[in-house]
């Protein structure tokens, strides 16, 4: 177990550095990397900035060498500084990552405490009320555009109903503002979890070990959940990992409309501004968190699967 | 082969089985009227085509039926003197594995894949048997010896993908036999093996029951195997059983058009033929059952009498039935 | 031995009427096609279904309501002070602020009358910020989506099934390494599924503007990556079958083989994956519209009005909900055909999505 886990390690690390060249090289596809730094619109760069620029960013050294400065800067955090606002982008990013992965915690925590259970119901109890409140909430889910779920639950428990808060973080932690944020991000997955684990369910409880163990003599609960079960959240488990990143997708929509001070919104912004340092820190950033999330559940998929572990 | 004792109580009958299911194109009548009895020590096999309702028979005897679109209508299965039909849901469970107990057809699948092998073969103990901790894993080696899985104690801590398919379904003999079931019942257990290893595994089978006197039944469609293994036959088709007694009387003498139709199509070495013989004609369809004999359309004897009426089971020797009207 | 006949006992049921418009209700996806035929034509036809120009400003018609909504008055008046502002302020003054206004004000005095107009048959689905008229713009909105999808989609489409072609059928045209452009492309494939679209339309966004060109080139990515799979493993079990061995023993050329014999064959899966990748284009497009990443304003696209929307929802919350619910329903029409186009045509693909 232990090789397995430092061969999936290794292999992160390895696609990371790959990561880091694609966008190193996005940055120097379009000629002279400078022009990126040059707002839109705005008075551009004085001669003395610009060339100031040229030996910051090493241009009179061959492109190889100019990558490996960057790579080391970056290793150290050092990622420059924001353009707009002139705070280094790490800082920033730093900032906005707490409320970011708290939205994605509360997230996951509706996905899977809706999705699974209702997976379940929905595939044991087939053609009940459950199954078709199950397939409904799912359906909804993925067709429903995500930001106008957000959207008109702001307009009807906000506005309308005046329940919840209208949205933005505040600075104590208050579990009413997580509500409607968490759930705007985490329907659409619910609805993957939700369809994935009835879908498992189903092809496990037609199996024929369930029906051994059945005709072994144990009870139907516990074939429920000890053996078919077990086996039927593996799939869903390997979905987490589609699930956390869909949030780094989802989080930039859900972040918007909420005014949520996370790095979703913060990616918005910045291409709004064309703020390319941040642009490139919260990509690099965004990539490392994928990967580790898809290594966590590499790791713990193969804990719950022996058939992984031996291969 | 282990003689039968027919003096005593037979140890399960089964009496006017009826398990139909609903479905969209009807009513199919799986097991319709289905009587037999097993005596101690005795192998009965039941043989048919697929569709025949040997499997819906056994299921229903041990209530595996999914309760939605199947239900058993009629009936009685006595076991050991109680009636099964008759017992809840957790006083079934408590019969299951212990006192009848179930083999089923693919090794590759009837194993849970994510517990090991000794978790799974504990599990049955563990629920049957009120023994000490201790005591179930030492339970569960001693079983697993006697289907001759060579190193026990360290494939015990196994999981099915690491083990051969032969193996595999010797575990699940291994787990069939754990509580000591009164009667085993195999579904086609060796289908999906290798030649070779059937065999064995046949063999096995034969000397667990002579060990523990349990009785045995025999789901197959290989007379191959009836012929090896069994006491009696019982011959299923279209969900009724049309012909039953000892493996001598349906071989020498098979007195129902079917059976003869079966055992005609088996090859044989020495024939010399350009083509193999084949029952013309499809089974009836189960939810659309003709009135009168199911298998008129296909009979070489029929007779206006088998269109009109279902014939009932008529003796032809000692113990060997046949529910034909060239017989009345 | 008598000769032995089957006959099917099956009696033949006849059917009422109303029960045979049940049973084509059941087998075939009648809603969703007709909400989709709906939209092709609208969205085809778009001048001469909408009332209004999308892009033509009214500002003394700003922010009308639905057709069915009746005048609202609101009164404003003076409350006591309130310590802490909150929403409740929209609605009560305090009564300082009241006395910037009227010196003598007093609580319970009036302020203010506001009223809305009412909504009237002239817009139907109201009008915007600009006066524009919603209805109008719902409409033109469809067209420009199907535009974009139609593009991106065909040529996500050629890309796809070419890949996927040519990678189940590369050890035949290439014998030597073909198996390795098989395993490259498939890998390239693989890659493009880990990554988070949104945020690589951004990055491109940044780096070459927010042009349409972009906005298609995007579409046709996403659109592009679900084939290439699904058609590769239609190709091996394909190429394996008998009419394609004779083929080859007749001399036919690989290419030959592949797009006359091996082709048709393939075509049932791709319609089945690009029925139910549609639908995930028009949500990404509206996505990236409703981040500013798409099409760009004045031009009408569904994402992008319920951005504007945004601002309004609680004076005119018409402007976000319409095209929301287009959205809505266009890509639930599109699931539901694609659902069931794939358990008709091709259940293999029953996966999760």
């Amino acid at each position: 177990m232990s090789r397995f886990i430092i061969r999936r390690v290794a292999y992160m690390m390895l696609t990371m550095l790959v990561a880091t060249l694609l966008v190193f090289s996005l940055s120097r596809v379009v000629g002279d990397p400078r022009l990126l730094y040059v707002q839109e619109g705005g008075y551009g760069l004085s001669p003395e900035a610009w060339d100031a620029l040229g030996v910051k960013l090493h241009l009179d050294k061959p492109v190889a060498v100019q990558y490996l400065y960057w790579l080391r800067d970056a290793v150290q955090f050092d990622l420059g500084d924001s353009m707009l606002d002139r705070k280094p982008v790490s800082e920033i990013l730093y900032d906005a990552l707490g409320p970011t992965l708290q939205l994605a915690f509360f997230g996951w925590i509706f996905a899977t405490a809706v999705g699974i259970p209702l997976g379940v119901l929905s595939a044991v109890k087939r053609g009940s009320i459950w199954d078709y409140l199950g397939r409904g909430v799912a359906l909804l889910g993925q067709t429903l555009p995500v930001f106008w779920v957000g959207i008109m639950g702001i307009l009807i428990f906000a506005v309308q109903l005046r329940w919840l808060p209208v949205g933005t973080m505040p600075d104590e932690f208050s579990f009413k503002h997580f509500i409607m944020p968490a759930i705007t991000l985490g329907w659409f997955s619910a609805a993957g979890y939700l369809r994935l684990t009835r879908s498992a369910m189903l092809d496990v409880m037609d199996s024929e070990y369930i029906k051994l163990a059945r005709a072994k003599g144990v009870n139907a609960t516990v074939v429920l959940w000890k053996h078919a079960f077990r086996n039927a959240i593996i799939a869903p488990l390997t979905f987490s990992s589609l699930v956390l990143a869909g949030f780094i997708t989802g989080a930039i929509v859900t972040e918007t409309v909420f005014s949520w001070p996370g790095l979703g919104r913060l990616a918005f912004t910045a291409v709004d501004d064309n703020d390319f340092p941040l642009i490139v820190g919260l990509m690099l950033l965004f990539t490392f968190m994928f990967l580790l999330v898809n290594l966590f559940t590499d790791i713990l998929y193969a804990y719950v699967d022996p058939r992984i572990r031996f291969s | 082969m282990a003689t039968a004792n027919t003096s005593e109580a037979p140890v399960l009958k089964v009496e006017n089985l009826r398990t139909y299911f609903r479905t969209r194109w009807g009513e199919v009548k799986a097991v319709d009227g289905v009587s037999f009895e097993l005596r101690k020590g005795e192998t009965l096999g039941i043989v048919g085509e697929s569709g025949s309702g040997k499997s819906v028979t056994m299921l229903s005897m041990m209530r595996l039926i999914p309760i939605p679109p199947g239900r058993i209508v009629e009936g009685t299965i006595t076991l050991d003197g109680e009636d099964l039909l008759q017992l809840s849901e957790s006083e079934m469970s408590k019969v299951r594995g212990s006192k009848i107990a179930l083999i089923i057809q693919d090794p590759m699948t009837s194993l849970n894949p994510v517990f090991t092998i000794g978790n799974q073969v504990t599990e049955a103990i563990r629920i049957h048997q009120d023994i000490p901790k201790r005591s179930v894993m030492e339970k569960a080696l001693e079983v697993l010896r006697k289907v001759n899985i060579p190193a026990a104690e360290s494939r015990i801590r196994d999981y099915p993908h690491q083990l051969s398919g032969g193996m595999r379904q010797r575990v699940v003999g291994a787990i069939g036999i754990s509580c000591q079931p009164l009667v085993l019942i195999a579904d086609e257990p060796t289908t999906s093996l290798d030649v070779t290893i059937q065999a064995q595994y046949l063999k096995l089978l034969r000397d667990l029951q002579q060990e523990s006197g349990m009785s045995l039944i025999f789901i197959t469609h290989d007379f191959g195997i009836v012929a090896k293994m069994c006491d009696r036959v019982a011959v299923m088709y279209a969900g009724k059983i049309v012909e039953v007694g000892s493996v001598r009387d349906i071989f020498n003498k098979p007195s129902h058009p079917y059976t003869e139709a079966l055992l005609a199509s088996v090859p044989k070495m020495e024939e010399d033929v350009d083509r193999l013989y084949a029952i013309e004609g499809q089974p009836p369809l189960l939810h659309d059952l003709p009135v009168g004999c199911s298998f008129a359309d296909r009979c070489p004897y029929v007779m206006d009498r088998c269109r009109e009426e279902y014939p009932p089971e008529f003796p032809v020797d000692e113990g060997h039935y046949s529910a034909c009207w060239r017989l009345a | 031995m008598a000769e032995v006949t089957t006959t099917l006992s099956r009696p033949r049921v006849r059917v009422p009427s109303w029960q045979t418009i049940r049973y084509v209700l059941r087998r075939w996806p009648v809603a969703p096609i007709a909400i989709l035929i709906i939209l092709v034509i609208v969205g085809v036809a778009a001048p001469l279904f909408a009332p209004f120009d999308p892009l033509r400003v009214d500002l003394k018609a700003r922010n009308t309501p639905p057709f069915w909504v009746p005048v609202e008055t609101e009164l404003r008046t003076v409350k006591q002070t309130v310590d802490k502002l909150s929403e409740e302020d929209r609605l009560n003054i305090s009564l300082r602020n009241a006395r910037k206004i009227k010196e003598d004000a007093a609580v319970g005095d009036v302020i203010s009358v506001i009223t809305t107009p009412a909504g009237s048959f002239k817009h139907l689905f109201g009008t915007d910020q600009t006066g524009r008229d919603v209805l109008s713009r719902v409409i033109f909105g469809a067209r420009v989506s199907l535009m974009v999808t139609a593009v991106s989609l065909t040529s996500g489409v050629v890309i796809g099934v070419a890949m996927g072609l040519i990678a189940g059928y590369a050890d035949q045209i290439f014998p030597k390494y073909g198996k390795h452009l098989d395993e490259a492309i498939m890998r390239v494939v693989e890659i493009t599924f880990a990554v988070p679209v949104i945020l690589v339309a951004l990055v491109i966004v940044i780096v070459f503007g927010k042009s349409f060109i972009v906005l298609l080139g995007l579409l046709a990515f996403v659109a592009w990556n679900a084939f290439p799979r699904n058609v590769r493993a239609e190709v091996l079990t394909l190429k394996t079958s008998d009419y394609v061995a004779l083929a080859r023993i007749s001399g036919a050329s690989s290419f030959r083989i592949l797009f006359v014999h091996i082709f048709p064959g393939v075509l049932n899966t791709v319609l089945v994956i690009a029925t139910l990748r549609v639908g995930q284009l028009i949500l990404i497009e509206a996505i990236l519209s409703f981040l500013g990443a798409g099409v760009q304003p004045p031009k009408p696209a569904w994402g992008a009005m319920v951005a504007d929307g945004r601002e309004y929802l609680g004076s005119a919350w018409w402007i976000a909900f319409f095209p929301g619910i287009g959205i809505f329903l266009v890509v639930m029409s599109l699931n539901f055909l694609g659902d069931w186009m794939r358990d008709r045509f091709d259940p293999r693909l029953r996966q999760l999505d």
